[in-house]
């Protein structure tokens, strides 16, 4: 499951890569949960044909990534800010331990809460497009 | 006149998150749905998956098949 959900991922990030079919049969397989078989008779292909879809778009998105490594980035950028966060929490916790520190302490939780703010705004811009069901 | 028991995604942009519901398997898309079950977030650590049980019990009893995906999770969270 770990897999799929990497794969959910780049197909996300690189999903408009591939060919508009391609990228409804992964988007089936992927993010509607369809089975081989299910999606053989949408198109009114073999079971073997989807699975070779699939395998050749498994393929292609690894690929993509391992040339331009958006989801690694991603996922640096995100442990960085993880690490900085914990960083400002230790900060905090230390300030908060003395009485004349207090003021200082209050200080950065205001930043910490704009901070989240900022990240909340970049992390979901105005209405996401979100799957209708 | 299959009927499963699936994941299907809701979710934002690279934050995956799945409703578990009961579908009629001819009617993949468009998202009509028989009931909801549940839930599964992946991107939690170790992910979240919650669904009725019971509903989910009575559904198999009448014959609704869960996706392998689907099984897998249930087999995992002992439904």
């Amino acid at each position: 499951m770990s897999k799929n959900l990497d794969m959910c991922r780049l197909l996300d990030l690189y999903g408009c890569l591939l060919t508009e079919k391609q990228f409804d049969i992964m988007d089936f397989y992927y993010n509607d949960d369809l089975s081989l078989g299910e999606i053989a008779d949408h198109y009114e292909i073999s079971r073997q044909g989807v699975h070779d879809a699939i395998k050749r778009g498994d393929e292609a998105l690894t690929e993509y990534e391992e040339r331009l490594g958006l989801l690694k980035a991603e996922q640096e950028r995100r442990d960085e800010i993880a690490g900085f966060r914990e960083l400002a929490l230790a900060a905090f916790n230390e300030c908060n331990a003395h009485r004349s520190f207090r003021n200082v302490a209050e200080k950065i939780v205001v930043l910490l809460e704009t901070f989240d703010e900022k990240l909340e705004e970049y992390e979901n811009p105005a209405p996401t497009e979100e799957k209708q069901d | 006149m299959a009927v499963k028991i699936r994941l299907r995604r809701i979710g934002a942009k690279k934050a995956p998150f799945y409703r578990v519901v009961v579908a009629d398997s001819r009617y993949p898309r468009d998202g009509r749905c028989i009931e909801e079950l549940g839930y599964y977030d992946p991107t939690k650590e170790p992910s979240v998956f919650k669904v009725d049980a019971e509903k989910a019990n009575a559904w198999i009893a009448r014959g609704a098949q869960p996706t392998d995906t689907v099984k897998a999770l249930f087999k995992k969270n002992n439904i």
